[in-house]
């Protein structure tokens, strides 16, 4: 109702206007407007201290975050990812119970490879997927209907998949051995749009042997690269979208 | 050996930017200032000499602190830069004599009739390689020196010099009025119209035919030699390279041999092709030019095509048809339909490039149906960009005398992967997009740290090259050859419909 008001003004409005027009305390109409500016719903003009639709709000009529712009802006920190691990690198979205590749770069090893960009792997089996199912504002819906395959020996049933999903929310990243495919592990870590919300996850996918130490955890300087490169593309796209 | 960096100083037409490399050609850290458009009349472009100047000495600085190193941690610096863009300065008090003219003005387009009239088209592109049009430095020249007697007289007497970008980033470099170095580049000299293509040395008889006195003129030097030491910004680093940024680029995606090529998607487009030791004169519309040449060895060549619009008939699809919110979105947009339904876009929005050089030339959209949608008009927007490239590809092939068999690309557009497997899809060859986007800084890189031995040779560098995608053609013969009927189809009309009027751009299809 805030923004509708806000919206129907042809010139940004003041505290008492809104507290006026709600009838609440000014002190309450400030808050309402301090939460919807802080998530970029509405604008507050530096100079008057009036408010105004924000972009956020703007975007919502522009329905989900587009794959192809989330490439483009990605492309030469995801670049970087490759280089700097050795390794394909990934970004992944959550397309109902699947994970879809958005963005890939080779493995730098000059070896022939295939572009999988568009190609669709089953979420609970991957460790983009368990990122989103983690943390994705769509996972709740997912999970309450997911009867997990299994791909492997490996692949985890829905009991573990639920442990592990907790043990990624409170790490932030996801590590998978053997899950989808028995001779490869993959890192990834969350991407964040404007507002903190998840939209994505970045990883790198190899054998396993090369991921993984012995004890089965990421090798520390790939899980780094990884949050590294997850900490930057958050970054780049709070600052645009 | 402690210094194990490289820095590269890219001095583009919109940007300046400052970027270091370590020993593995990776990219390290980057710093960027943009500077002022003039547009002083319709068709003018002008920059301020002095306030690029100022952007280095603030970039180079903060791309080093950004890596957390110091000038005696570079090993040397190379610089790449927009071509043909013409800088005249004061010797004695380092002072640009008004604003530079850049290769994007086309104020001298009334001078050429006349200049043509005394080099006819053939001995220049013999000569120098290029077709006389608003694009090379000389006319540019003829314009200023006869706007101005005493720039002219002062030009005459070597007190007013001239320089590219490089050539006036060098001389600051190295002390400006206290000894500064008087320097241009092979590449970037090949693009004035005043160099001999053979020779690699300023041609009299070119100099005279644009009325441009020797003394103004830099000492023409291979793209990757101690060009002289910093006394500015980095004191004490060796200037490795200057190179122009195309040829920069085809540098940086290790195209070191004959029958390699790479094509920079941009606002518009360059494709270059590495023709080896012997210039190609060009009978298809293209440009001859000097693609790299290392300290004691003998220059390499190129063929260059410029494609006009590119990326920029993308900006018009979303700015003034609003038919996107951004760029990236138009591969959304197109691939919600199968094919382009039967239309196609001639972008001959100023005429049309090489290979046709037919400046009359408007664009269209052809074979309007009411069955037509947004989607079936962005596919034929990419697909207009992919259809460019491969007339300039048949006309290189046609030159060089040798197919393609893959083409690297760079530049923001390589993103669009529909566009990508277009290209391949139509061209009919791989299309390749290297790890590191940065090819221009990189080529300049390469050219500097090659200079001071931080890699032996080539094939070192060739193995830093490493592919981050690849698409193969996938599209039956028979299709390609419906749509390329199509494509010329449409192309024939915006030939036919132009107003027959001489050339004032370039020079008249062969």
């Amino acid at each position: 109702m805030l923004l509708q008001l806000v919206a129907s003004r042809a010139d940004p409005v003041s505290v008492s206007d809104v507290a006026a027009a709600l009838g609440v305390a000014k002190s309450s109409a400030h808050e309402l407007l301090r939460t919807l500016t802080d998530v970029g719903f509405l604008a507050q003009d530096a100079d008057t201290g009036r408010y105004a639709v924000g972009d956020g709000a703007r975007r919502l009529a522009h329905g989900p975050l587009d794959t192809n712009l989330l490439r483009s802006l990605t492309t030469n920190l995801v670049d970087a990812l490759a280089v700097r691990s050795g390794e394909s690198a990934y970004i992944g979205v959550l397309r109902g119970q699947q994970v879809e590749v958005v963005h890939h770069v080779f493995r730098p090893d000059d070896t022939r490879q295939q572009l999988e960009v568009g190609d669709r792997h089953e979420a609970h089996a991957t460790a983009m997927g368990q990122v989103l199912l983690a943390l994705d504002p769509a996972a709740p819906a997912v999970m309450r209907t997911l009867d997990p395959v299994r791909l492997t020996q490996r692949t985890l049933d829905l009991p573990a998949l639920r442990t592990r999903l907790v043990e990624v929310r409170q790490r932030q990243w996801a590590c998978t051995v053997g899950e989808r495919t028995a001779d490869k592990a993959d890192v990834a870590a969350p991407l964040r749009g404007r507002g903190g919300i998840v939209v994505a996850a970045v990883g790198l996918v190899g054998d396993v042997d090369q991921v993984v130490s012995a004890r089965r955890d990421p090798r520390p300087v790939l899980l780094a690269h990884v949050q590294a490169a997850a900490a930057a593309i958050t970054a780049e796209l709070g600052a645009t979208l | 050996m402690s210094a194990r960096h490289v820095v590269a100083i890219d001095q583009g037409t919109t940007s300046t930017r400052c970027i270091v490399f370590d020993q593995q050609g990776r990219f390290v850290s980057v710093a960027q200032r943009e500077h002022r458009q003039w547009f002083p009349q319709p068709g003018w472009v002008e920059h301020d000499a002095a306030e690029i100047w100022a952007n280095v000495t603030k970039v180079v600085p903060a791309a080093l602190a950004k890596a957390g190193i110091g000038p005696g941690d570079v090993a040397a610096l190379g610089i790449a830069n927009q071509r043909e863009t013409a800088v005249l300065w004061d010797r004695r008090t380092g002072r640009p004599q008004g604003r530079a003219i850049t290769w994007q003005d086309t104020r001298v387009a009334p001078l050429l009739p006349e200049l043509a009239r005394r080099v006819d088209d053939p001995t220049l592109r013999e000569r120098c390689g290029l077709p006389l049009s608003t694009y090379a430095t000389a006319p540019r020249l003829t314009w200023l020196l006869r706007e101005s007697p005493d720039l002219r007289r002062r030009a005459a007497t070597g007190d007013v010099l001239f320089g590219t970008m490089e050539t006036w980033l060098v001389w600051n470099l190295t002390g400006g009025v206290s000894g500064g170095v008087h320097v241009t580049d092979v590449t970037n000299a090949s693009r004035t119209m005043l160099m001999d293509l053979r020779t690699l040395d300023w041609d009299d008889g070119l100099g005279d035919a644009f009325e441009v006195p020797r003394a103004m003129l830099p000492q023409v030097r291979p793209s990757a030699t101690v060009h002289g030491r910093a006394t500015q910004v980095l004191p004490g680093v060796v200037i490795g390279a200057a190179i122009g940024d195309q040829q920069a680029a085809l540098f940086g995606q290790a195209c070191f041999a004959p029958g390699e090529a790479k094509c920079t998607y941009g606002t518009g487009a360059f494709l270059l092709l590495n023709t080896g030791s012997e210039p190609v004169v060009s009978t298809h519309g293209l440009a001859s030019t000097v693609a790299f040449q290392a300290d004691g060895e003998p220059a390499t060549y190129a063929l260059e095509g410029s494609i006009a619009m590119t990326g920029s008939l993308v900006q018009w699809f979303r700015d003034s048809l609003a038919m996107v919110r951004t760029a990236p979105e138009i591969e959304t947009l197109a691939r919600t339909v199968e094919d382009n339904g039967g239309c196609f876009i001639v972008p001959a929005f100023s005429g049309l490039f090489a290979p046709h050089w037919r400046p009359e030339a408007r664009g269209g959209i052809s074979r309007l149906t009411s069955h037509l949608t947004r989607g079936h008009l962005a596919r034929a927007v990419l697909e207009a960009t992919a259809w460019q490239t491969v007339d300039v590809v048949e006309a290189m092939n046609a030159d060089a005398g040798l197919a393609l068999t893959a083409l690297r690309v760079d530049g923001g557009m390589t993103s669009n992967l529909l566009l990508m497997q277009t290209v391949s899809n139509l061209l009919d060859v791989p299309v390749e997009r290297p790890m590191v986007h940065e090819t221009v800084s990189l080529g300049a890189a390469y050219a500097a740290g090659l200079t001071v031995g931080l890699w032996p040779d080539l094939a070192v560098l060739r193995r830093h090259w490493h592919c981050g995608a690849r698409w193969a053609p996938d599209m039956a013969p028979a299709q390609r050859e419906l749509e390329r009927r199509g494509w010329r189809t449409a192309l024939a009309q915006t030939l036919t419909s132009a107003e027959p009027t001489p050339p004032s751009t370039g020079p008249p299809a062969p």
